[in-house]
């Protein structure tokens, strides 16, 4: 969310443009703040409800019971969310989609399919043109009114921890008359368990610091890597009182002293340049993970790969704490 | 008649002075604010101890680093206004942050795609991407204005190459969206990694320009007068405004590379510095250093002690400051912001 | 250039000057003469290309044809030089507002103060001088922008005089100046030629003009007379180049330029006049 939020800052500078860069920035700043730290939290109790509170089955409740009393299972579905993609296609619905968006890559037969621009600025006409049944978008995004207002029917998620993600698999079955879910939750939370499993003793001792902008921003406890991390029994260095992404101050880091530096990012600049940093334990040891952007689409993306995610950052550990 | 009311003459040596008193000031407070907020230094920081290394190795540089970089952004807005003789002018006119922007982004683009580049990019770095952008965006500038007779088209190429390279790196951000996140630290402007070496090359780099700038100031002072008048005072001007300009994006060039953008300094300092004493363009140039300093460096260290552990974005708090005083400045005065005629 | 020994020297000499303007002609071939010692003033109807004529002189723009400071080429002198001897002062120059009086009179010392020395105490003196010739040394040390129009115009005509050049080229000096103020301003330049310098000034103010020594009438790019301002071939070149609507005459020993009057018809009534009768016979007619 971060990422997208700042999307239009790069531009040329000029006395009012500097104005308004740096006025979004601050919205930006403190949006996100806001946003991450009411993360994770469900802003409607009611399964029958997307995360902006739209039902799922509009019109189609029964006034009785709150069992929906026809299903017809969308068979032209458009994902402008990488999670929301792979989380169609692990309840078995890939071949009903028809367009995705330009992040999404995941499995690789949606690469074939039509690209249709981010998820903040996706290229409406050509959308509208696949006729769709079922639009999938992030919460966030400016699209979402305007798809609705065009008559498409819209339902969005963002999952931002893996209570989101149980919740958006679950929800989308229904939506999907899909009967995978139990199975799809049922392997995530198995796989969770037995990447935990592989890790070594030592790893407990651990304290990681997980950097994803060399700002540097960090994941905090109450991110997504920040939660497997802590399902994995690892310990964070960020305290989740600090929001979901803090941008921290340097001398933090060096203060805390982490054991392992998980880099989500690549920097040109190396961590042993940074002033101080070489006396932190984990650049002193060289004990340094750097993702590469294909894991990285992984660990940052909340879906079904979450255990993916959670072995990748498992590996990380091994390697260091046997 | 126009009734803006001026204070009677601090004069420009105690202005001086009293800049150097706050920026020695404020440079020892830097060195009490870090990631605890605002703490006084124990006996510690004398002996090697964890606490030392953070007070000489991070905290003492950035400070430094900050208000040289304010100096460097102060001075450019002097150069610019007095150049272009107009108040609303920054040291960012010439198109120096767009070329900067685009240097960064390049570097990251490529970074990600090619190990081969590996090598000469991690020597060149993000701080040597974005000084090359900044000075080779203001020589298209000079190359697209041929010559600095006009400062009118001066200012246009400045504008034109500004939007064009902005468009530029945007383009290329589009293309590497992953990049994006790190533009936008670079974009909102910071002074986490500066190091000792940074922050020195940054003061050298202010003496430097600062003394050439200083050396041809009687030109500003000329133009102050309207450039036919100046030019039949005798001045040198084609040549003193080259040499003004490639000063002015060695100076931006220098701060951009390693504090990043940062908004609002360039444009009040000089505003500050008019707004108190009356002196002659020289006298100004050294002393919208010296308050450039000061603004960076107090919006660095609230930017740093306001919500420790966390940082807020520095540019965020220039705008903040310099805009507010700058509001301040409009609601004393009657007839508007002061500074030259158009 | 001691003018009592030599009558005839000439300060400044343009030959076949041609000068453009954004791609347009401005200056054709103009041929000009200035006597030094002397003051001459510029004179024609709008567009003629007085300024531009000042600034060809001044060498402030670029033209082609020769400009001649007391008979070298101008563009062989050094800048410096050449700043030293011809003074310049233009028309709407936009000033910096914040800078004090003292400060912009001080700025026309630039071409004989060494580059980075600071102001010597002759350059004091002379400030002061020229502050006080043309009444203005009592707000030196206020900002330009807290003056009225004319008290701007003194400040800025001081400072053009302190640059103690021997030509002294002015581009409407007398804007915003009231009537006491340009009765000054004549006694300046008067004395100023007493003491051998050279004026040339465009003026608009035909009559102020008329006092000059020597007159130059142009219209559309060109010179069409230049002779003494006493001379009557210079009056009738004067008339004729305003469409004789100007016409000069001699009031106690001074030189007038009158608009002519256009004869009111003998037979129209002025309409004031009007009786009551005549009043309703042209409203029913309107």
């Amino acid at each position: 969310m971060l990422h997208f939020a700042v999307w239009r800052l790069a531009a040329p500078a000029h006395f009012l443009t500097q104005m308004v860069r740096v006025a979004v920035a601050t919205i930006c700043v403190l949006g996100c703040a806001l946003a991450s730290a009411t993360a994770g939290t469900n802003p409607t109790a009611d399964a029958l409800r997307d995360d902006l509170g739209h039902p799922l089955f509009a019109g189609t409740l029964s006034p009785t019971t709150s069992a929906p009393t026809k299903v017809t299972a969308p068979t032209r579905i458009v994902s402008l969310l990488p999670s929301l993609t792979e989380t169609v296609c692990a309840l078995g619905a890939c071949d009903h989609l028809v367009g995705v968006d330009s992040y999404s890559n995941y499995p690789a037969s949606v690469q074939e399919l039509p690209r249709l621009g981010g998820g903040l600025n996706p290229d409406i006409e050509r959308i509208v043109k696949l006729r769709p049944d079922l639009v999938l978008l992030a919460s966030s995004s400016p699209a979402v009114t305007r798809l609705q207002a065009l008559g498409l029917r819209v339902l969005v998620w963002e999952p931002q921890n893996y209570a989101d993600v149980q919740r958006a698999v679950r929800q989308l079955a229904l939506v999907l008359g899909s009967d995978a879910a139990p199975e799809v939750l049922r392997q995530m939370e198995s796989g969770l368990q037995q990447v935990k499993s592989i890790l070594g003793p030592k790893s407990r001792a651990l304290r990681v610091y997980i950097e994803v902008n060399r700002a540097p921003y960090a994941a905090s406890e109450s991110s997504f890597m920040g939660e497997l991390l802590e399902r994995l029994g690892v310990r964070n260095i960020v305290p989740a009182t600090l929001g979901a992404f803090p941008r921290l101050s340097p001398e933090f880091v060096v203060r805390a002293n982490p054991d392992l530096i998980m880099v989500s990012d690549s920097d040109p600049q190396r961590m042993t340049e940074r002033p101080g940093w070489k006396n932190i334990a984990a650049v002193k040891a060289n004990r340094m993970c750097i993702f590469t952007p294909a894991q990285n689409d992984i660990l940052v993306r909340p879906g079904p790969r979450l255990v993916d995610a959670a072995r990748l950052m498992a590996d990380c550990i091994n390697r260091y704490a046997p | 008649m126009n009734s803006m009311h001026y204070s009677p003459g601090l004069g420009s040596r105690v202005l001086g002075t009293l800049l150097m008193v706050l920026s020695l000031m404020l440079l020892l407070v830097g060195a009490m604010v870090g990631s605890d907020g605002f703490q006084w230094p124990s006996g510690d920081i004398w002996h090697a101890s964890p606490v030392a290394d953070i007070v000489w190795q991070i905290r003492l540089p950035r400070t430094l680093g900050a208000w040289a970089a304010g100096a460097l952004l102060g001075l450019g807005g002097a150069i610019a206004q007095g150049l272009f003789r107009n108040p609303l002018a920054d040291p960012y006119l010439l198109g120096s942050a767009s070329g900067a922007s685009l240097g960064v982004s390049l570097v990251l683009a490529l970074f990600g795609v090619s190990p081969l580049a590996l090598g000469w990019l991690v020597q060149l770095g993000l701080t040597g991407a974005a000084f090359a952008g900044a000075v080779a965006s203001v020589m298209l500038t000079l190359l697209l204005a041929r010559g600095v007779q006009h400062s009118v088209r001066l200012l246009l190429s400045g504008v034109v190459v500004g939007v064009v390279l902005g468009a530029l790196s945007s383009l290329v951000l589009i293309r590497r969206p992953e990049v994006l996140q790190v533009m936008q630290s670079f974009l909102l402007g910071g002074t986490s990694f500066v190091d000792w070496s940074g922050s020195l090359q940054m003061l050298f780099c202010w003496l430097l320009c600062t003394a050439l700038a200083w050396l041809v100031s009687p030109v500003l002072d000329g133009l102050a007068l309207g450039e036919a008048t100046a030019r039949s005072l005798g001045l040198p001007m084609a040549r003193v405004r080259q040499l003004l300009v490639l000063v002015l994006g060695l100076a931006t060039g220098c701060a951009v590379a390693h504090t990043g953008l940062i908004a609002f300094v360039g444009l009040a300092a000089p505003h500050l510095v008019r707004a108190l004493v009356r002196t002659r363009s020289g006298g100004a140039l050294w002393l919208s250093g010296l308050s450039g300093g000061v603004l960076l460096l107090a919006a660095d260290l609230l930017a740093r002690g306001l919500v420790a552990p966390q940082e807020l974005p520095v540019g965020v708090l220039t705008a903040i400051l310099g805009g507010g005083y700058l509001l301040w400045l409009m609601r004393r005065s009657v007839g508007g912001v002061t500074g030259a005629a158009q | 250039m001691n003018a009592a020994a030599n009558v005839n020297a000439v300060a400044l000499q343009a030959v076949r000057l041609n000068a453009s303007l954004g791609g347009v002609a401005v200056l054709h071939d103009v041929d000009l003469t200035i006597y030094a010692g002397r003051w001459t003033s510029i004179v024609g109807p709008n567009g003629a290309g007085k300024s531009t004529l000042l600034k060809a002189l001044a060498n402030l723009l670029p033209a082609q044809g020769e400009v001649r400071l007391c008979g070298q080429n101008v563009h062989a002198l050094g800048r410096r030089q050449r700043a030293q001897r011809l003074s310049w002062l233009g028309q709407n120059e936009t000033v910096a507002d914040d800078l004090r009086v003292a400060d912009v009179v001080m700025l026309g010392r630039l071409p004989h103060q060494n580059w980075l020395a600071g102001a010597t105490p002759e350059d004091h003196a002379v400030v002061e001088q020229a502050l006080r010739s043309t009444q203005a040394w009592e707000w030196r040390d206020r900002s330009l922008g807290q003056l009225a129009g004319g008290e701007r115009q003194r400040v800025l005509l001081a400072r053009a005089l302190a640059v103690q050049a021997e030509v002294l080229l002015m581009d409407e000096p007398l804007v915003n100046l009231d009537p006491p103020h340009q009765a000054d301003w004549l006694a300046l330049v008067q004395a100023l030629v007493a003491r051998g310098k050279t004026v040339v000034s465009v003026l608009h103010e035909i009559t102020m003009a008329l006092q000059a020594d020597d007159m130059v009438i142009m219209a559309r790019g060109r010179v069409l007379h230049q002779g003494r301002s006493s001379d009557p071939a210079t009056h009738t070149a004067l008339s004729a180049v305003f469409d004789h609507r100007v016409a000069v005459h001699c009031l106690q020993g001074q030189w007038l330029a009158l608009p002519v009057q256009v004869p009111v018809p003998a037979h129209a009534t002025p309409i004031y006049e009007h009786t009551s009768e005549h009043t309703s016979e042209h409203s029913s007619n309107l």
